[in-house]
């Protein structure tokens, strides 16, 4: 107490807080971003040619082509945004059912320590396994086509599935599987009556989550020749075809909006329940 | 046996004693739970799944991990500058795109009452902007102002500003207005109230935004130089076609580790922030 | 000196919240308006700095008329002017002089707000503020490790660095105990005796307002029904403004007799 009655405003003006460190870290990253810029970009400067391309795509995105979107066929807009939407929802499906039991294995309040350790490396190491390269590994030996963008989608998913799942089975109510254990149930029981009321609206909401990324990711596919509805997309940008473009850009675009709408309404419909 | 299972998808009729019906409560879950498995099943056809395939080719697959390792230490040399610049590109892209979101987020954000209808339209351009990958613009720009590193990062940037906009706009539309309140009675204009009574309440967030766009960012950058967008993609296409397996598998450890080691840090710094 | 001449004010939802305010406040004084919670009382203390602009009449302080400000004017106007509120409106995130400096940046340029630069005469000016609340030694802790009374006096403080000529005092100890309520009327006291600062304070609890202030005004349904000296008020008059007994919800203490 006495050392504060000494306080004076002199004393405490000059405990403010010096601006020099803040403003040597500004200039620093000023600087370093600088060099970085300068070793890594060339801008050659947009030429009239440039000009004109973005003149004429803009144009076709407005303009989309009607043959695209009313074909039926293969290369029609419906069965590719469909392939599309195939391959993101196998994928997450066939991922979930990785990652259920690899979350179980790795939650600290069902198994033990080291399984929870080799798993978790497990995670990681698909987590940071670049997605594209899953694809091009799969169409490298199983062929190109929308199954290898399934496979490379579901191991693609696990990762953040299961991180996610840990996550909720690691905030269960250990009460619920006490009881059940003092009721003498069993452990297929246990897991039903005790664990899946608890976790499927979880679950579920994860799942959404991780299809809406999928849909995105689904229509980057065919980069690698993977499926789906990048590939065409791919090729019309290349050919500057901007109407087909544009009608496919639309697509993904109509897609992917209501693919959000109606996720956000039911997870924001199961979050409610919960409370 | 049966009528357990009709039990499932039709709700019983119980009569108790004192002539009362109870009707228990209908249950989507099993219809919803046949239609996933439907829709499944339908999806699988379609896209071809063939799974004795997959177990036919898997030893290809297997085949192709095991040419890639031991990875080709020898590569390294070749392969740092499309790396570095793979990761610069991410830099670049995420703080050019938050910096400009930063102050677009206050604009957009419905506590301060600026015009609505701008407001509807620019959200709703945004929300259609974000639902296109980071890939798509890289090849529309390397398209339009040429091939190259410059493409990768204003399609980066463009990604970067939709995502953080819309982080930013949500996260300040749930901020206190009061300490805004008192800084509007002390004269302040409109512009230094939001700096000094809303951004230090957003700071925290807006910084871990930053290194989760990062995140997100270094990920999806490697697969930019495929379309010319410049990055390690470049390298990966060409070495994979010259089936120079030890070298692509070099590149995917790189890849590997620095995605981890940004992960990490990252994870570190966003959990003191939003302590802070 | 602050002026209501026949102020109205009506809200765009039909609520006619001011009706016919007369009112003349000289500088230096100190005033408690008293009435029911949506008798109007905020409404009354908001218009003074424009915050809430007003429908009808004419207002005047230091016979500036306030409905006419616009933009710069009206900024330049509200420099004089402090407000405190109920719920202290500090930004909790951050430090205890960062909050008190945050009444400088109207007077500084964009550049230096933008980059937090503030001048010495800035900052010793914070840290008297603070130092005439009590709370120097707090200067450089975040705002929420604060108690609320001093979380008050910090609002108080970023108050007294904007040199204002005029405090208005929003519902100030609603949201404290009776200890700490004693503690930040007193704060108010001594800044409105020793620094010649008008205080118009909106209080619910009538025993403080009649302990501290030296001038009552009552408001029940958007009039005025009651203005002069403290000494002057009686339970008849605090029945009239009230319309009904008083309770202890409208005493911060307990009742002393009891």
């Amino acid at each position: 107490m006495m050392t504060e009655k000494h306080l004076t405003i002199e004393s405490q003006l000059e405990k403010f807080p010096s601006v020099l460190p803040k403003f040597i870290i500004g200039l620093v990253s000023f600087v370093v971003f600088y060099i970085l810029t300068t070793i890594t970009i060339s801008f050659k400067g947009i030429n009239e040619k440039g000009i004109l391309i973005a003149i004429a795509a803009f144009k076709g995105l407005f303009n989309p082509s009607m043959s695209v979107i009313t074909d039926l066929g293969k290369y029609g807009l419906l069965q590719m945004l469909f392939e599309t939407l195939a391959i993101a929802f196998l994928g997450t499906i066939i991922g979930l059912v990785f990652a259920i039991p690899l979350a179980f294995l790795s939650s600290r309040n069902i198994c033990p320590r080291w399984i929870n350790t080799i798993c978790l490396t497990l995670i990681s190491i698909i987590r940071a396994f670049p997605a594209f390269m899953l694809g091009i590994m799969f169409v490298k030996s199983i062929g190109p086509g929308a199954f290898a963008g399934v496979l490379s989608m579901a191991i693609g998913s696990i990762g953040m599935l299961s991180k996610l799942i840990i996550e909720v089975i690691e905030d269960l109510n250990p009460g619920i599987a006490e009881a059940l254990d003092a009721a003498g149930c069993s452990t297929f029981e246990k897991i039903r009556y005790g664990l899946i009321p608890q976790l499927s609206s979880n679950i579920i909401s994860i799942v959404l989550y991780r299809l809406d990324i999928n849909v995105k990711n689904a229509t980057i596919l065919g980069i690698v020749q993977a499926g789906g509805i990048g590939a065409q997309l791919m090729f019309a940008i290349n050919a500057r075809r901007w109407s087909d473009t544009g009608a496919m850009l639309l697509g993904i675009i109509f897609m992917t909006i209501v693919l959000e709408y109606f996720s956000t309404r039911i997870r924001t419909r199961l979050a409610g329940q919960k409370d | 046996m049966i009528d357990d299972i009709l039990h499932i998808f039709f709700p019983r009729e119980y009569t108790l004693e004192n002539g009362k019906v109870v009707k228990e409560k209908f249950n989507w879950t099993p219809y919803i739970t046949i239609a996933i498995i439907l829709f499944s099943v339908f999806c699988a056809v379609f896209t071809k799944v063939d799974i004795p395939r997959l177990f036919q080719r898997s030893k290809a697959f297997w085949a192709l991990i095991e040419e890639m390792i031991p990875p080709n230490w020898g590569f390294w040399r070749d392969m740092q500058k499309p790396m570095i610049d793979t990761i610069v590109m991410s830099v670049l892209g995420t703080v050019v795109g938050c910096l400009i979101a930063l102050p677009m987020s206050f604009y957009l954000s419905s506590n301060f009452k600026l015009n609505k209808v701008y407001l509807a339209g620019h959200k709703g351009l945004l929300s259609l902007l974000r639902t296109l990958p980071t890939l798509v613009y890289a090849q529309l720009l390397s398209i339009v102002i040429g091939t190259g590193t410059l493409a990768g990062t204003i399609s980066i940037t463009i990604f970067t500003y939709t995502i953080c906009v819309k982080m930013m706009y949500e996260q300040i539309e749930t901020v206190d207005m009061g300490p805004y309140e008192a800084l509007e009675s002390t004269g302040a204009s409109r512009v230094k109230c939001m700096m000094k009574a809303i951004y230090p309440q957003v700071r925290g967030f807006f910084w871990s935004t930053v290194l989760y766009c990062f995140e997100t960012n270094v990920r999806s950058a490697a697969i930019l130089g495929y379309v010319g967008a410049g990055g390690i993609g470049v390298q990966i296409n060409e070495q994979l076609t010259w089936r120079r397996y030890g070298n692509t598998g070099l590149m995917v450890l790189v890849l590997v580790i620095t995605v981890v080691i940004i992960e990490t840090i990252s994870r570190e710094l966003r959990k003191k922030l939003v302590q802070g | 000196m602050i002026k209501f001449e026949n102020v109205d004010k009506v809200y765009a939802s039909g609520t006619k919240a001011l009706n016919k305010v007369n009112l003349e406040i000289e500088q230096g004084e100190f005033v408690a308006i008293i009435g029911l919670s949506g008798a109007g009382k905020s409404t009354l203390i908001r218009t003074v700095n424009k915050m809430i602009d007003i429908t009808a009449g004419r207002l005047t302080v230091n016979g500036i008329d306030v409905s006419g400000l616009k933009g710069k004017e009206l900024r330049k106007f509200r420099r004089k002017i402090g407000m405190v509120f109920q719920s202290f409106n500090l930004v909790m995130r951050t430090s205890v002089i960062n909050n008190v400096l945050a009444a400088r940046v109207a007077d500084m340029s964009f550049i230096r707000t933008l980059l937090g630069l503030y001048s010495k005469q800035d900052k010793i000016q914070a840290l008297e503020a603070l130092d005439k609340v009590g709370i120097l030694e707090k200067a450089y802790s975040r705002a929420d490790q604060l108690s609320g009374g001093q979380q008050q006096r910090v609002a108080l403080a970023r108050t007294l660095a904007q040199n204002p000529e005029i405090i208005l005092a929003d519902e100030p100890v609603a949201a404290l105990d009776p200890v700490m309520a004693d503690v930040v009327m007193e704060d108010f006291k001594r800044i409105n005796r020793d620094m010649n600062i008008t205080v118009v304070i909106n209080i619910h609890h009538v025993d403080l307002a009649l302990q501290f202030a030296d001038r009552i005004v009552g408001i029940n349904a958007g009039k005025i029904v009651y203005d002069g000296p403290t000494r002057n008020v009686t339970n008849e008059t605090l029945k009239m403004i009230y319309g009904r007994e008083l309770t202890d919800d409208d005493l911060m203490k307990e009742k002393k007799n009891d």
